[in-house]
């Protein structure tokens, strides 16, 4: 079996998978695009997968809350098998709605350890979709995002992606790995530099185990320095997340 | 069941804060808002169930009828009238469906609770809503109560014929049909002399669709007779010509198809289309704007053996958004129909999955009764996918939404005049769309690559213009009760000519049709095998009784055609200015700056996701500080290594207004100084044309129709550039109380250019090592402004109109393109709207790199900085490259003006006079 088989899931208004498989693909991975329907059909299938990703796009149109309806068919027939794939060690990203899946199912943070929902992702401050580019401070102490410079730029592109919690601050500092800040590289409230309006300008977060990681900027858009939004000659961060995890896969499973 | 979902704090209801700033402006008194989601559930449900679906437990409460989540606080709910297509509803009810709940119907309603001191005038309110929170055509507003369906079935029905002998025109009239008398006598003819019968209703409405100025272009194909001049078909002798004289060796398909097809690399070709949605969006701006971007994608995945949507635009034309309008006029406000139809084009677009990458606003007093709504779509497949052939016996299979009462009469009412009670009677032509529907058939079509022969969308006129154009050659047989209905109750006429969206037709063989319905499965979308395509006539059939028949010639080339009478339309007579500016430069430059065709916009170009399938190489919007327009927009296929495909556009109603054949020039010019200026290949350009003119009865009008399409013609041919597509809008005009307003002449020019990577660069001035220096290059700047941003802003009714002499202009073009491939610019920007000071700005905006003008002559310095002369580019060349660059241009074409300087500001210099402009400053005018 290749151990580089990765499941990218596609729900039904999901529209990042190709460009996501794409960069999986440069990078050494054997992504797959199954549809929820198939998986339905075959649950058992995510055991071949030691990493998981869910793109970004609009599941269900997003019509009745972000990720919601995905989530519903996670927690109705997918829970378990996720929750074993995470306790053997393998990976979940989730860019975008995929974040919101995940954070909405349950799965992260889980910081309390009892699988239910504790953070939120809503509507921006502006309550309208926006596209622009952001810069990133970086947690480097997490798998997908070891040995990344301290601040790095890609792309956001969404309406709902104002992270909203109630935890004390001890608990943000193990969960936070993308902080939106300004241009000298402080953590921001002020738009447009944190697009959203996110509490304590958190961009992405992992879970309790460190497998999980869910965020609302996109790497799978800045896979080539061209894509960069001036004229410099700039590494393509998105990559990076990418390899990270092909090295851990290589060395730990 | 009434379940409400609700926020648990303020905090978190973005919406809330934005409609109280909205009725703070209204000084209504009221001090809080929230807004809540309710759903109305008919079924055997479990609230456990619905609870874990639909509430965050972080953020919401969840609050079942009647509990209420704030009691004594006036609200007001908004929802979509019966039969509309209500999004969250059905998502939700399929949801539930499949989870194996019994449930019969589902509805959505926003709530809008306010709070005041004071007792709060539900009309007021309604009034402020309106237009922004619901539209009357397809919303109601109040208090939801629920309501009793009423379906009727239709299995015991009756043929209607139609009797021929009474006033054909009333007829015509009363059944929407756009038909006139003799047309409508030749039908006559067709069925009582010919077939020896009455027709049928669907017949006649089939025969209407078919024979309407949506499908048909009627005017355009027309014989004419202008200015001595005769046409036997006006299109084929202007502007399809010109692309069969240029015989460019890169065009695959021109002119036949639902897109114009043309070469990317040796293994794939990529289309363009792009369409109006005016009518619709004059009545429900969302819908309608959201419609037309859902349609052409369509015609993209039905062009050819499907290609693949990879880039979309949009450009919208509104009437002025500075007046208020007038509260007696039945119209919805310039403001919120702009606003409208950029949310349709933002949720439909970006849930489909496309970038929408560019496009362009402009503002005229004549389109506040009908705004223009173009929306276009690029798509890439592989060469041997280029063309299509319905085969005898094929399956005719419907893939995608299901068929309701939607958009009935859209192709004929789109063929008519809008007038003041349009809102109030058509809605049958106004459609919602489910862009998620269209994204699961996309999916679907995209992986049954070679199982099909054939493939058309189901648009204007639905399954009757799309099987009746398939089946041309080989007939059709359909069988009505086949098609998969969204309700109960519709006739056979109504299935025939509904307008439902996200709809396609394929053509399929036998052995195949297994394989498709597995895919279709697998992507969540419906199919269904509603015919044959045999039996050369069109017939069709419901529950076994025939209810059309047809013959195919009689349908598709039975439509009469008169030459038409066109007079010259009436230019702007030109006169030099006598009187000196009454304003300074100062205001001069900040009126300009803040025009609203001039100024930013950022704020509709961040609404669309322009960088989905992660192909975008050059945004709309560029530099470090992310501020500055680049002139078009560069998309570069995934496995694409060398090739990249640039996409700009050109349109100006102010010019169309004044003179017809120099503003058809002025915007193909203008198309192509978007794609050269940021390296686009001129051998490799090729381009649209969208004409949306006025009263087609009107002979003034005709002449401008005609006038616009010679200019093509004789532009394009010189230029080398073919059109591969187009389409016309006819008929533009609003008629109000006591007038008629027609549009301005307008021509939508959209330009395609194939180029290698390599030679792509970004608009604005770049802080370099080497030294350069900032040039116009191109035609010597005139004084040349009425018409102009300045003299509009200023209402100057004298001067001069910019005018292009194609020969000069075309060798220009030119030589900027052989700068372009000997990477001679360090960057180029267009000079347009808003003349050299708004060029010079955009491009000092995106690095903060500033800029010293050094004006020569003693010329007037608002003439220089302010004239649209056209046909120049704003460039900045390194100066070890000047005299190569020189060598190309020749003196005369390139005109060293200043030079870039490290502080963000621009100074002018004239003799001993300075001024000096903070970007800072100017950028607070321009946002």
């Amino acid at each position: 079996m290749n151990k580089f088989k990765t499941l990218v899931l596609k729900a039904s208004g999901t529209n990042c998978e190709i460009e996501t498989s794409f960069i999986l693909e440069n990078v050494g991975f054997k992504p797959e695009i199954i549809t929820i329907n198939e998986l339905l059909l075959e649950e058992k299938k995510i055991e071949k997968y030691s990493f998981i990703v869910i793109p970004g796009g609009f599941s269900y149109g997003d019509y009745t809350g972000s990720g919601r309806i995905v989530s519903s068919i996670i927690r109705h027939h997918l829970f378990n098998r996720l929750q074993n794939h995470i306790s053997n060690g393998k990976l979940i990203l989730g860019i975008c709605n995929g974040f919101q899946i995940l954070v909405k199912s349950g799965l992260l943070p889980n910081i309390e350890g009892l699988w239910k929902q504790e953070v939120s992702l809503i509507f921006n401050d502006s309550f309208h979709y926006e596209d622009r580019w952001v810069k990133l401070k970086v947690n480097q102490n997490t798998i997908f995002t070891k040995n990344f410079p301290e601040f790095i730029y890609l792309p956001v592109a969404h309406g709902e992606g104002k992270l909203v919690h109630n935890f004390k601050k001890n608990i943000l500092d193990r969960i936070g790995v993308f902080y939106y800040v300004d241009k000298n590289g402080n953590k921001t409230m002020k738009y447009p530099s944190n697009p959203n309006g996110s509490f304590d300008s958190l961009a992405g977060i992992i879970d309790n185990t460190g497998k999980i990681l869910g965020m609302m900027p996109h790497p799978e858009r800045f896979r080539d320095g061209r894509q960069f939004y001036f004229d410099k000659k700039i590494d393509p961060f998105g990559i990076l997340i990418f390899e990270n995890v092909y090295r851990y896969i290589k060395e730990e499973l | 069941m009434l379940i409400e979902i609700v926020n648990k704090q303020d905090e978190y209801d973005a919406l809330g804060f934005i409609v109280l700033k909205l009725l703070n402006r209204y000084r209504m008194n009221i001090n809080r808002v929230r807004t809540s989601t309710l759903y109305y559930l008919d079924g055997n449900l479990e609230i456990d169930f619905l609870k874990e679906l639909l509430v965050d437990s972080i953020t919401d409460d969840l609050f079942v009828y009647p509990e209420l989540p704030f009691k004594n606080v006036f609200y007001i709910d908004i929802y979509y009238k019966d039969k509309v297509l209500d999004s969250s509803g059905e998502t939700l009810k399929e949801y539930l469906l499949i989870s194996n709940f019994k449930v019969e119907r589902v509805k959505s309603i926003r709530r809008f609770y306010l709070f005041s001191e004071k007792p709060i005038d539900e009309s007021r309110i309604v009034e402020i809503f309106k237009n922004r929170y619901f539209n009357p055509l397809i919303e109601e507003i109040g208090k939801f109560e629920i309501k009793e369906r009423k379906n009727r079935s239709l299995k015991n029905f009756e043929i209607k014929y139609i009797d021929l002998d009474g006033d054909l025109e009333k007829l015509s009239k009363d059944m929407v049909l756009s038909l006139n008398l003799n047309e409508m006598k030749i039908i006559k003819d067709y069925f009582y002399n010919r077939l020896k019968r009455k027709p049928t209703d669907v017949e006649l409405e089939t025969i209407a669709q078919t024979w309407s100025e949506h499908c048909v272009h009627k005017t355009f194909k027309s014989p004419f007779k202008y200015k001595n001049k005769k046409f036997k078909n006006l299109f084929k002798e202007t502007i399809m010509k010109a692309s069969y004289e240029i015989k460019h060796p890169d065009t695959v398909s021109l002119f036949s198809d639902n897109a114009g097809i043309v070469k990317f690399d040796d293994y794939h070709n990529i289309c363009f289309k792009v369409e109006t949605h005016n009518h619709p969006s004059a009545l429900e701006p969302y819908g309608g704007a959201g419609t037309g971007i859902g349609g052409v994608i369509r015609d993209i995945i039905g062009t050819g053996l499907s290609a693949k949507p990879i880039a979309n635009t949009d450009v919208f034309c509104v009437g002025n958004v500075d007046k208020p309008v007038d509260e007696n006029e039945k119209i919805i406000p310039p403001d919120e129909i702009l606003k409208g139809v950029v949310e349709g084009v933002r949720d439909y677009g970006n849930r489909m999955g496309i970038p929408t990458i560019n496009g362009a606003v402009c503002y005229h007093g004549r389109f506040s009764g009908n705004p223009l709504v173009f929306a276009g779509s690029i798509g890439i497949m592989k060469s041997k996918n280029s063309f299509k052939k319905v085969q005898k016996n094929d399956y005719i299979v419907l893939i995608g939404g299901k068929t309701g009462r939607d958009g009935i009469h859209g192709a004929t009412f789109s063929s008519a005049s809008l007038t003041e009670e349009s809102q109030e009677i058509s809605s049958g032509a106004v459609q919602i769309g489910n862009p998620i529907e269209e994204k699961k058939m996309l999916d679907a079509i995209m992986e049954m690559e070679g199982l099909f022969n054939a493939i058309t969308d189901c648009g204007a006129g639905g399954l009757s213009s799309a099987i009746g154009e398939m089946g041309e050659e080989t007939g059709a047989l359909v069988f009505l009760d086949r098609v998969p209905l969204k309700y109960e109750g519709l006739t056979y006429s109504d299935i025939w000519i509904s307008e439902s969206q996200e709809r396609m037709v394929l053509a399929v063989g036998e052995k195949n049709f297994e394989s498709v319905k597995r895919i279709a499965k697998k992507y969540d979308t419906t199919i269904s095998h509603i015919g044959y395509f045999k039996g050369e006539k069109l017939e069709l059939f419901f529950y076994d009784e025939k209810v059309l028949s047809l013959d195919m010639d009689f349908l598709h080339r039975g439509v009469p055609l008169y030459e038409k009478k066109a007079k010259p339309y009436k230019n702007f007579k030109e006169k030099k200015r006598k009187e000196k500016y009454k304003f300074s430069l100062d205001e001069a430059v900040y009126a300009v700056l803040s025009a609203n065709d001039v100024r930013s916009k950022e704020w509709i170009v961040r609404q669309y996701d322009h960088e989905v399938q992660s192909q975008t190489l050059l945004k709309p919007l560029g530099g470090i500080t992310g501020n500055a327009p680049n002139d078009a927009s560069v998309i570069y296929p995934l496995h694409s290594k060398e090739k990249c495909i640039v996409v700009g556009c050109g349109i100006n109603p102010r010019y169309g207004e004044l003179n017809v054949k120099q503003m058809t020039y002025s915007v193909i010019d203008e198309a192509l100084r978007n794609v050269l200026s940021i390296g686009g290949d001129i051998e490799h350009t090729f381009l649209l044309d969208n004409f949306c003119f006025g009263d087609t009865s009107n002979p003034f009008t005709l002449g401008s129709i005609v006038e616009s399409a010679v200019a093509c013609y004789e532009y394009t041919r010189l230029l080398k550039t073919p059109f591969i597509s187009g389409k016309d809008s006819l008929n533009n005009y609003f008629i109000s109380s006591d007038k008629i307003i027609e549009i301005p002449p307008t021509l939508l020019i959209s330009a395609l250019s194939v180029t290698d990577i390599t030679n792509i660069r970004s608009s604005y001035f770049k802080a370099t090592q080497k030294p350069s220096s900032i040039f116009i290059a191109g035609k010597k700047t005139q004084d040349e402004l009425a018409g102009s941003i300045l003299y509009t802003k200023m209402k100057i009714s004298d001067g001069f109109i910019p005018k292009v002499d194609i020969k000069e202009s075309s060798s220009i073009h030119k030589k900027i393109d052989i700068l372009n491939k000997r990477k001679l610019l360090i960057s180029a920007h267009d000079l347009s709207d808003g003349g050299l000071f708004v060029s010079l700005f955009e491009s000092s905006l995106g690095n903060n790199v500033g800029v010293e003008i050094i004006v020569e002559d003693d010329r007037d310095l608002i003439d220089f900085l302010f004239s649209e002369t056209q046909t120049r580019y704003l460039v900045q060349i390194y100066d070890e490259d000047e005299e190569c660059a020189k060598s190309i241009m020749g003196e005369k074409y390139l005109k060293k003006i200043g030079k870039p300087i490290d502080k963000p500001l621009i100074r002018i210099k004239q003799g001993k006079k300075s001024f000096e402009y903070p970007l800072k400053k100017l950028f607070r005018y321009y946002r």
